[in-house]
């Protein structure tokens, strides 16, 4: 037995030497790399018998192996084949590997985390327009109001931020459906519909209809979400994997070595954002990197009003090389998204929809809403 | 147009997660197709999450070896699944072998499941059903992934997912003691476990009668897990002491195999999920140096 595995060991270390161990991070490389080691595995491999018998199979299967190195390549790239070329940067030396010391952790996918932030990118960039309400009957208004009450039935059924964003996505794209003119008694329906239909993609145990109908205070009934639901599958042709900025703000707070209270400050800011609609058209990566941004320098501010040092001129460097590289934002695009967030942020406490402030102003959420509150009123950011 | 309409039924081939299939004709084209019927009860809670999982997900996934989804048709009380037909799954292919199977056919069809694979893991989808039953064979030999009525997309971090996910048979350790907490090495778990029964021809690996029996075969071949090689491990919801057991020939539990390829299987069958190989880098390992791309399953 043991001389089996070491066989077999051997083969692998000897035979096919660095050309066939996977990068470190277990990632796919260029190319390149698997070229340059493969000379240095070929002259490695004459002085072991084990080897010298392996290595006779190289020289004939050199195309093979190129060829299965291509065939890895052909996934990768089919895997972002509807927006072209999915490809991995490299990273700059002046950036940390933010999952180095990850490997063992499971929940982060390391091996494929660089590959599949590369997809979410690339699938995101499909935006529903920022004006798209203005040919309708409902306003920005209503939808705000809407917004809102799907929020506290998210936070009334315990279901996961997930849910919310995928419905609020639902609803977006379903009312931007051209020749589709939702009314304002229908409205509710689409909201209560669009949580139902998210919460069955993304919930271990979702709520039952039932549980909806009621929770809409029987506004809609059990047969109008059932049929709403097929209305609404057949039009988003079943679309209901999209990225939302929650997927992006923990790669940012992973980068920026958040604690809790700073994350989950990040997320109200983020949460907001769903509130008003000239949102729809951004980017999620953006918004969570602009909340990200924004929760930075009120974190930044509240140090500085506890201390007597004048930090004014230190919030250059908030935005690091790090949350560059992995937000993949110049502080340049984020700040002007910061700013219409900082306006969100500020009004919030005196705005008409307060579901998001309350749900954030728990213990449980650290109290991130009342702090954000108490702390923006004279904050500006830095002027670029 | 409705189902009927478009398309000649055939035949029954079979049951799905939910609901019957059938061997169908394209009245037009004359392409011959498989269709799920999904039934759709008023008093019932709508779409199955299954199916609209299985339809958002699969819409997403376009490659030779996944099962493609044609079409979804929406009647009355039914949607129906329109999906390109494969003449066989590897279950039934397992039942014409006769007990002998040729290494080359072994790697090749290995190589596709991974190459399935590693293609649902680059695009955020876990399978979390992967068993012969759920791979199909066409007639070129080409290896489908199919029913992906338990996948589901995940983020990163990944959440807590059920517990309740993946064929006995091919149930990660991990899975087994009750994690939540998984990736997509509950799938590479799956792929291990068939990649050693179509080296044997079909015979499962680890056919357990019940969890604690799944466990026991599973420790016999691998020996007995500990914290030292499972940070964790005990702390599990559902760990129970394990009967000790020192580690089991890999030769003798697939003797067919090549030691490059039990080099291989004991990369996926490792109980750390942590530790376990991903689809993608196995694919670059050794094993398939020699791997056959025109391969006929008929000769």
């Amino acid at each position: 037995m043991a001389t089996r595995l070491n066989k077999g060991l051997a083969n692998r270390q000897g035979g096919m030497g660095n050309t066939l161990k996977p990068a470190a991070d277990g990632a796919f490389k260029p190319l390149k790399v698997e070229k340059a080691s493969a000379k240095a595995a070929v002259a490695a491999s004459s002085n072991c018998p084990v080897q010298a018998a392996i290595s006779q199979v190289i020289p004939a299967s050199r195309a093979i192996r190129s060829k299965r190195i291509k065939v890895v390549q052909e996934i990768v790239r089919t895997a972002g084949k509807e927006g072209g070329f999915v490809s991995v940067r490299e990273r700059p030396d002046n950036v940390q590997d933010i999952y180095i010391d990850e490997i063992g952790n499971e929940s982060l996918v390391c091996a494929y985390v660089e590959h599949i932030y590369a997809y979410l990118h690339q699938r995101e960039k499909d935006v529903v327009a920022a004006n798209y309400m203005d040919k309708l009957s409902v306003n920005t208004r209503m939808r705000a109001i809407l917004i809102d009450w799907m929020v506290s039935v998210q936070y009334k059924f315990h279901m996961c931020q997930d849910t919310l964003y995928l419905a609020v996505s639902i609803v977006d794209r379903f009312m931007s459906t051209p020749e589709l003119d939702i009314t304002k008694e229908e409205l509710q329906l689409v909201g209560v519909t669009a949580l139902f239909i998210a919460s069955k993609f993304e919930e271990v145990y979702p709520p039952e209809v039932s549980d909806f109908a009621y929770i809409a205070d029987n506004a809609c009934t059990k047969a109008q979400i059932l049929e709403t639901e097929l209305v609404i599958s057949q039009t988003l042709n079943f679309d209901f994997t999209r990225p939302n900025s929650n997927h992006f703000l923990r790669r940012c707070s992973k980068a920026a070595q958040s604690d809790a209270e700073d994350y989950v400050m990040a997320k109200y800011i983020c949460e907001l954002a769903l509130l008003d609609c000239s949102f729809v058209a951004v980017y999620s990566s953006l918004t969570a990197a602009a909340a990200m941004y924004l929760m930075l320098n009120i974190q930044a501010q509240r140090l500085a009003d506890g201390s007597s040092m004048d930090l004014s001129d230190d919030s250059s460097t908030l935005w690091t090389a790090d949350l560059e590289y992995y937000s993949m934002y110049k502080e340049k695009e984020v700040q002007p998204i910061a700013q219409r967030l900082l306006a969100m942020v500020q009004a919030a406490p005196t705005a008409k929809q307060q579901c998001i402030f309350k749900k954030y102003s728990s213990k449980k959420m650290f109290e991130v809403s009342t702090i954000v509150s108490q702390s923006v009123e004279s904050l500006t950011l830095p002027q670029l | 147009m409705n189902a009927r309409m478009k398309y000649e039924k055939l035949e029954k081939v079979g049951e799905g997660t939910y609901g019957t299939v059938f061997k169908a004709r394209n009245r037009e084209s004359h392409d011959v197709v498989a269709l799920k019927r999904v039934r759709l009860d008023d008093e019932d809670e709508g779409i199955p999450s299954s199916a609209l999982r299985e339809i958002a997900l699969l819409k997403q996934l376009r490659h030779k070896n996944i099962v493609q989804l044609l079409d979804v048709i929406h009647t009355e009380k039914k949607l129906t699944l329109v999906f390109e037909y494969c003449d066989q799954d590897l279950k039934k292919y397992f039942d014409s072998l006769n007990g002998y199977i040729q290494p080359k056919i072994v790697r090749s069809l290995f190589y596709q499941l991974l190459c399935g694979l590693a293609y649902c893991h680059l695009k955020n989808v876990l399978h979390r059903d992967l068993k012969p039953q759920n791979i199909l064979l066409n007639k070129n030999g080409e290896v489908k992934l199919a029913d992906f009525g338990l996948a589901r997309a995940f983020g990163i971090p990944v959440r807590c997912y059920s517990a309740e996910v993946v064929t006995l048979w091919y149930r990660p350790p991990d899975v087994l003691l009750g994690s939540k907490l998984y990736n997509t090495s509950i799938d590479c778990w799956s792929a291990g476990c068939i990649f050693a029964e179509i080296a044997n021809a079909g015979r499962p690996l680890f056919p357990g009668s019940d969890v604690e029996d799944e466990m026991k075969r599973i420790c016999k071949l691998l020996g007995t897990p500990n914290e030292v090689m499972w940070p964790g491990m005990t702390q599990l919801p559902e760990y129970k002491p394990l009967p000790e057991y020192s580690r089991g020939d890999f030769a003798l539990a697939v003797p067919m195999l090549s030691d490059c390829g039990l080099d291989l299987l004991q990369k996926f069958l490792i109980c750390n999920p942590a530790k376990r190989i991903s689809a993608a880098t196995a694919l670059k390992h050794p094993y398939f140096v020699e791997i056959d791309d025109d391969l006929n399953l008929a000769s």
